[in-house]
C-alpha cells in the first residue's frame, strides 16, 4: 500500500512539474493517430498491455496533391514508443491509458548552415474508454465505441540551445483533444475472416496564452479493412484509411491555409501469435492519395512494431 | 505489473523534463539598444537574419517564435518559416544573465511561396 501511495505521489510530482506552458507555433504535433485496428477490448478484470513503436519519414513537399520542389527541409521524421494499457472495468466497458514518448522527432535541411534539429519527450496522455454498443456472437458481430480525451502532460516547451524549437518538433500538442468513434467487425468462416468498418473524430480545444493562440483542425478518419487467418497464429490484415484533417485556426480567428487535407492510405498488417496471450505486429503506412490544401510537407511512409500482452488477470478484492 | 507500468511512466516524464535557463525575474542591469530584421517581410521558407544589440555583463540570449523556425543561436538568429505560418510572425528575444532577464519582439509577415 504505501508503495502505491509513493508511486502515485511520485507521478503527480512529475506530472505537475512539467508546468506546462502554451506558446509555440504552427503546423501539426501530439501523438500519431493509431493506424491498427484492435478488435478486441479486454474482459472484465483482465488486462492488456501493448508496447507500440512507430518510425515515420517526410521527405516531399505537395502542392495539394502534387510535388513541389522546396528548398527547406530535406526530411522530417520520427521514432516514437507508446505504452497502452487496456483494463476491462465491467463486462461491456473497458478503460484504456496510453501515454507515448518520442525516441526522437527531427528536421534535416537542405541548407547545410541550418544544423539538424533534433526533440524528445513525452507526448500527450490518452485516457479513453471502450465500450459495446451491439454484441451478437452468435452472428460474429460486434459494435463498440471509443470515447476519450489527450492530455498534452508532455513537453511542449522543448529548448535546445536557448531556441525554444518550433510546434511541429514539439513532443506535445499542447492542446487538450476530445475523440470518439465507433467500430464495427464481422467475422466470416468460423473467424478465418474478419472486415471491419470505423469511423472516429478528434476535436482539438484551442490553445490561449500570452504569445500563442492557435487551434488545430478537427481530423476525421473512416477505415476499411479485412483480416485474414493464415494459419492458427498468423494473421494478415489489409486497411484502407481516410483521414480528412480541417484547416487550422491562428490568433483573431485567421484561418490557417496550409493545414489540413485528405489522405487515403494503405495500411497492411501482419499480426503472429507468439505464445498464448502474446501478439506481435508489424504494420506499413503509406498514403495512395494524398490532397493537402496549399502547399505542405507529406508523409513518405510509417512503420509500426506493436507487442500486445492479453488476459493479464487482475483479482479485485471483494468485500 | 502495476509497478513496472507506474515506473515507465515517471522514467518518461523524467527523462522529458528540459527547460529553458532564462531567469524568471526582470534585470535592471541588462539593456536591449536595438533587435532588428534583415526583411521585415519573407515568402514562406526564406530566410531573415534578425539582431538583438544589447547593454550588460555575460549575456545570454533565449529566441522563440510563435510560428516559423529560428536557426542559430546568440546575438543573432535567422528566422524563416513555411507557408503555415503565412501572415505576421512574432519573434521573441529575452536576453539575460544571472541578474535576471529582458526582452523585446519584432514582427516578420511571412507571404504565401507562390505569391510575387
Amino acid at each position: 500500500m504505501k508503495m502505491r501511495i509513493f508511486y502515485f505521489l511520485l507521478f503527480l510530482a512529475c506530472f505537475f512539474s512539467q508546468e506546462i506552458e502554451i506558446k509555440a507555433q504552427c503546423c501539426a504535433a501530439g501523438n500519431p493517430l493509431n493506424i491498427s485496428p484492435d478488435f478486441q477490448r479486454s474482459n472484465r478484470n483482465d488486462l492488456k498491455i501493448s508496447l507500440l513503436f512507430r518510425n515515420s519519414i517526410s521527405d516531399t513537399y505537395y502542392n495539394e496533391n502534387e510535388v513541389i520542389d522546396i528548398n527547406y527541409v530535406d526530411n522530417s521524421g520520427f521514432n516514437y514508443l507508446e505504452l497502452g494499457a487496456e483494463y476491462g472495468l465491467i463486462d461491456w466497458l473497458s478503460l484504456r491509458i496510453e501515454t507515448g514518448y518520442y525516441l526522437s522527432k527531427f528536421e534535416t535541411y537542405k541548407n547545410p548552415d541550418f544544423e539538424k534539429k533534433n526533440a524528445y519527450g513525452l507526448a500527450d496522455l490518452n485516457i479513453a474508454a471502450r465500450f459495446d454498443l451491439y454484441k451478437k456472437p452468435s452472428r460474429k458481430l460486434q459494435i463498440s465505441g471509443i470515447a476519450g480525451i489527450k492530455l498534452p502532460v508532455g513537453v511542449f516547451d522543448l529548448v535546445v540551445d536557448n531556441i525554444k524549437l518550433p510546434v511541429q518538433l514539439q513532443p506535445s500538442s499542447g492542446s487538450f483533444r476530445y475523440h470518439g468513434g465507433i467500430q464495427i467487425n464481422k467475422a466470416y468462416l468460423q473467424n478465418k475472416i474478419n472486415v471491419f468498418l470505423g469511423s472516429s473524430v478528434e476535436f482539438s480545444q484551442r490553445i490561449q496564452s500570452k504569445n500563442f493562440d492557435y487551434k488545430y483542425g478537427t481530423v476525421y478518419m473512416i477505415a476499411l479493412g479485412s483480416g485474414y487467418k493464415l494459419n492458427s497464429k498468423l494473421n494478415f490484415l489489409m486497411q484502407g484509411r481516410v483521414e480528412i484533417r480541417k484547416k487550422s485556426q491562428r490568433e483573431n480567428n485567421q484561418i490557417v491555409e496550409a493545414s489540413g487535407g485528405t489522405i487515403v492510405m494503405a495500411v497492411p498488417q501482419i499480426s503472429y501469435q507468439a505464445f498464448e496471450d502474446w501478439n506481435l505486429s508489424l504494420a506499413f503506412s503509406t498514403p495512395i492519395y494524398r490532397k493537402y490544401n496549399s502547399i505542405q510537407l507529406g508523409n513518405k511512409h510509417s512503420f509500426s512494431f506493436i507487442l500486445t500482452r492479453n488476459n493479464v488477470k487482475i483479482q479485485r478484492k471483494t468485500t | 505489473m502495476k509497478q513496472i507500468l507506474f515506473l515507465s511512466l515517471v522514467v518518461f516524464m523524467l527523462f522529458s523534463c528540459k527547460k529553458s535557463e532564462v531567469p524568471k525575474k526582470i534585470s535592471n542591469e541588462i539593456e536591449i539598444i536595438s533587435l532588428d530584421a534583415s526583411f521585415r517581410t519573407i515568402k514562406a521558407w526564406d530566410t531573415t537574419s534578425i539582431t538583438v544589440i544589447a547593454k550588460g555583463e555575460n549575456l545570454s540570449y533565449f529566441w522563440e517564435a510563435n510560428h516559423g523556425d529560428i536557426k542559430g543561436n546568440g546575438s543573432q538568429i535567422k528566422y524563416a518559416a513555411g507557408n503555415c505560418c503565412v501572415g505576421l510572425n512574432t519573434i521573441t528575444c529575452r536576453v539575460f544573465n544571472e541578474t535576471g532577464f529582458v526582452e523585446d519582439t519584432i514582427q516578420i509577415r511571412v507571404k504565401h511561396y507562390l505569391d510575387n
